[in-house]
């Protein structure tokens, strides 16, 4: 079984592992007196909550509410507003609720509570799910009671994160019909009566529209009906990027900025997209507030290449080397910093590079030494000694010679065999010393023991010879051999040469039914005649759901298609899905986008077998936009769909700063040395190429120039010498910096 | 008696060793087996089974932590006769509410063609648990090594039981995501 193999590895997992959760837990462990003090102090509650007379009559029953996901539950709520009591209405919420207290809590704790077990056992996963809340008439009748009960479910499941949609339905008629829906398909009445609306609307039958999630329900609900809220509401991607540009005091029409991430994450309480980008002389990392739009956490840091040069100037080494570690720390309460580990023929560095300032926190310089290891042959002769074998007088095979680490420890690795026995060693390879010795019978002499065991005398083939050891049990071998009738398993002691397990089976044919009966089957339940129509087998296939065999048939016909799962053994229906074509879904998608230029699908799945609607999901592009749409693969209608118009993408720019430094060393100006006061800094187009347009002037001099933005050449340049009057200007025609400057017209 | 001097009665075969374990670990095997079995008298068998394995094992192995080792031990005796126990239908315990969460770890897919070994799936668990924070890493280990019940856990971390199970499941869903991505199919 699949997740015993789990368990069993987990149990191999590392010492260290299992050391520190039990040296923890241990230290966690709340003292024995408070235990005791916590319990006395709960006897007092229970005996003043005993006493008190009005608690009696609080806890009488003011009504129900019932909550639907995909498990449905009701709550039974006390006069006092707490929970009474909880009846889960299905399965599905039983087994997410078996474990859970939810009786004699607060509304609040119980569906907090309930919440978490949904999203545990993966009913509420991506913090969107709709939740249905019905109301009893005698709720209903208690406004008081139903506008606190709402106030308090609203602000419980908004804390949850987990809700997009809360919808509060009131059952103010009673309706035997929505009382058998509900009975029959296990749900509450507000979902009963949701169920018969929609049936009532779209013509199917009750029992296929009780398959239907919540949201598709609520698609065929009368809007007058229905006060819904949407809970977590979060600014849009785009939103967050504008609010992080915005403080990083960026424009990307301006210049080139590359995000790297743009994420939304749940993981750290309040929900927050993450978003990381570079421009061409820094890198950005922002934490946005998903409500709120808040910045939780902005940085700005110099790039991982001016990082690298600093420590390389600073190390001041001329030899080449290689950086093994270039990781950029942040976060945390420290400083943010890169942490970089390079490393030339004979001295390795390890420097801390302050990530926003540029300065050296820490380095250090080691001399690289060569480990000394004893040798290979010096390790095969203390392995020989110890098993008392000696290479002059008899045959010893080395099967396996190798340098290994075990557990940071590097050692020799050896296995070899004589005429009698193997023998495995483990040679620290620093000391010599000897780590694990074994000797083994071989395994000619261990299939001989079993086959002598079993008493067989037919011809036998060995399907598995394997030898078990290094681990904490005695090592063995495992053998399995079969003839025309019997399997056997045999442990054999690989020391001893005792048979440690026997297993003996019969080998038997099984008894399914044939595939064309499943076909058979499936045609006859989709109520289709091979004989009257052509009906296309995609699928045939013999499997395993659940361990339960199974035949999987796919096949569709003229108008739809059709998947089915049939009980390979007793041929009943385990599964049966009736699908509209991936065509007549493409043209649903299409249709509805209205597009008119030639589209190419990049995703055409189908998504079906879990506890969702199957649907189409496509995904498709045209020269100026993208869409996905997700259509209902039963119904056919449009579940979800989004549409992002495409822009080109801008040519790499060299970035404002480089151009200016590229103007200013042409004019030989130096920025530090003298004052240079810039007025004109413009990303512009010159005849179709874009180009930096920068005017900047010194106590002598105004310069203008023009900076190819991709290349960095100079396009074009102007000088005004204030005192002589003089002006200097060049042509646009192939100027770089060292050309001879001339006169303008 | 310290551990290492336990390690030595055992390669001197001194039967002394095994009392010398039961003294100092007893407890710790008991608890480990009692967590699997949740029947006092199947887990003092096991322990008392743990002491002959080590007998058996040691030498040749010479465990650098006496106590884990033994634990390891106990908790595969104790999972083997778990084993054998739900096979007459008998069997209670943590071990079938672990199994049944760990079912969504293991990536499943129809086209699954080769098993792939304990040992290496250990160390693929062991880079997964150690890029994990140490709260979490600890709980895993506390319910899938330990086999502790949910409430335990929550006790000893003083955290609510919800709280628990949930952190769990998350960890669940990043540990199959990171076996498929490690190319680890069940």
């Amino acid at each position: 079984m699949k997740t015993e193999v789990l368990l069993r590895s987990i149990g191999k997992i590392n010492d260290e592992l299992i050391a520190d959760a039990e040296s923890e837990a241990n230290t966690k462990r709340k003292p024995g007196w408070a235990k005791l003090g916590i319990m006395a102090a709960c006897l007092a509650l229970v005996l003043c909550t005993g006493i008190a007379a009005n608690a009696i009559r609080s806890n009488a029953t003011a009504g129900t509410f019932t909550m639907d996901v995909n498990p449905s539950v009701e709550y039974t709520i006390a006069k006092s507003g707490i929970v009474k009591n909880v009846r889960c209405l299905n399965s599905d919420a039983e087994n997410a609720l078996s474990d859970v207290a939810l009786g004699k809590q607060s509304v609040e704790t119980a569906l907090t509570r309930t919440v978490a077990a949904y999203e545990a056992c993966g009913y509420m996963e991506n913090g969107e799910a709709t939740v249905l809340i019905s109301f009893d008439s005698r709720l209903d009748a208690n406004a008081e009671l139903k506008a606190s009960l709402s106030a308090k479910i609203r602000k419980a499941l908004e804390q949850t994160d987990a809700v997009g949609t809360l919808v509060f339905h009131s059952e103010l008629t009673e309706n035997a019909e929505v009382a058998k829906i509900a009975e029959e398909f296990h749900v509450s009445l507000g979902r009963a009566d949701w169920i018969l609306t929609a049936a009532n609307k779209t013509g199917l039958p009750t029992d296929e529209v009780s398959r239907m999630s919540l949201d598709e329900l609520l698609k065929f609900q009368e809007v007058s009906g229905i006060s819904s809220v949407s809970v977590s509401k979060f600014i849009s991607l785009e939103e967050a990027k504008k609010i992080a540009l915005k403080d990083a005091k960026l424009d990307e029409l301006a210049q080139k900025i590359v995000f790297t991430r743009e994420e939304l994450s749940r993981n750290q309480g309040n929900p927050c997209y993450l978003l990381e980008f570079y421009t061409g002389t820094n890198q950005y990392f922002y934490q946005i507030d998903a409500k709120s739009g808040s910045i939780i956490y902005a940085g700005k840091f110099i790039t991982l290449s001016e990082a690298k040069k600093i420590a390389l100037d600073d190390a001041g080494c001329k030899d080449k080397v290689s950086f093994t570690e270039e990781t950029l720390v942040s976060g945390g309460i420290k400083t943010p910093y890169y942490r970089l580990v390079f490393a030339d023929a004979k001295t390795q560095w390890t420097y801390r590079i302050d990530a926003v300032l540029g300065n050296v926190l820490e380095k250090q310089q080691k001399e690289i030494v060569t480990t000394d290891f004893i040798s290979l042959e010096e390790a095969k002769k203390i392995a020989l000694k110890d098993a008392g074998l000696d290479e002059a007088t008899q045959k010893i095979v080395f099967t396996r010679e190798e340098l290994n680490r075990n557990q940071g420890k590097p050692c020799y690795l050896l296995e070899f065999y004589t005429g009698t026995n193997q023998y495995h060693y483990q040679i620290d390879a620093k000391t010599g010393s000897i780590i694990y010795a074994g000797k083994f019978i071989t395994l000619a002499d261990a299939k001989k023991i079993a086959l002598d065991d079993a008493g067989c005398k037919d011809k036998v083939s060995f399907t598995e010879e394997t030898l078990v050891s290094g681990g904490i049990k005695t090592p063995y071998y495992r053998l399995v051999f079969a003839d025309a009738k019997t399997q056997w398993t045999y442990r054999i002691d690989a020391v001893l040469g005792n048979v440690l397990e026997k297993q003996q089976k019969e080998i038997v044919t099984t008894d399914f039914i044939s595939l064309e009966e499943a076909k058979q089957i499936a045609l006859k339940d989709a109520g289709l005649d091979d004989a009257t129509q052509k009906i296309v087998f995609t699928r045939e296939e013999l499997s395993r759901n659940s361990g339960k065999p199974c035949y999987i048939l796919e096949f569709y016909t003229a108008k739809k298609q059709y998947s089915y799962k049939v009980d390979a053994k007793d041929g009943s229906i385990m599964e049966a899905y009736h699908f509209i074509l991936l065509a007549d879904a493409k043209k649903i998608a299409l249709d509805d986008a209205g597009v008119s230029e030639k589209v190419t699908f990049t995703e055409e799945t189908l998504v079906a077998g879990g506890i969702k609607s199957p649907y189409y999901y496509f995904a498709f592009e045209s020269a100026s936009a993208r869409w996905t749409y997700k259509i209902d693969a039963v119904l056919g209608v449009i579940m979800d769909k989004t549409c992002d118009k495409i822009i080109p993408s801008a040519p790499e720019f060299i970035g404002l700063e480089k151009a200016k430094q590229i103007a200013l060393d042409d004019a030989g100006l130096d920025e530090t040395a003298q004052k240079i006061v810039f007025t004109r800094e413009e990303l512009s187009r010159n005849s179709g190429k874009p180009c930096y347009i920068l005017e900047f002037y010194t106590d002598k001099c105004a310069y203008s120039y023009k900076v190819d933005a991709v290349s960095g050449d100079i396009i074009g340049k102007k000088t005004d010498w204030f005192s002589r009057q003089e002006s200097e200007t060049v042509p646009e025609t192939s100027q770089n910096s060292d050309s001879k400057q001339r006169t303008d017209d | 008696m310290r551990d290492h001097e336990i390690i030595e009665l055992y390669w001197a075969r001194n039967e002394s060793a095994i009392a010398a374990t039961a003294e100092k670990y007893g407890s710790y095997c008991h608890m480990i087996a009692y967590n699997i079995l949740r029947n006092k008298e199947d887990a003092e068998e096991c322990s008392n089974d743990t002491y002959l394995g080590a007998w058996n094992s040691i030498p040749p192995q010479r465990p650098n932590r006496l106590s884990i080792y033994l634990g390891k031990i106990t908790r595969n005796l104790a999972l083997n006769r778990y084993k054998r126990y739900t096979a007459e239908k008998r069997g209670h315990g943590q071990v079938v509410l672990a199994l049944s969460e760990l079912e969504a770890c293991v990536p499943s897919e129809t086209t699954v063609e080769q098993t792939v070994e304990e040992n290496e799936l250990a160390a693929a668990i062991d880079r997964f648990l150690y890029a994990k924070p140490k709260l979490n890493r600890n709980i895993f280990v506390r319910r899938y090594y330990h086999l502790y019940a949910i409430r335990d856990i929550a006790d000893a971390y003083g955290m609510s039981e919800s709280k628990v199970t949930s952190l769990l499941f998350r960890m669940r869903n990043e540990l199959r995501r990171f076996l498929e991505k490690e190319g680890i199919m069940l």
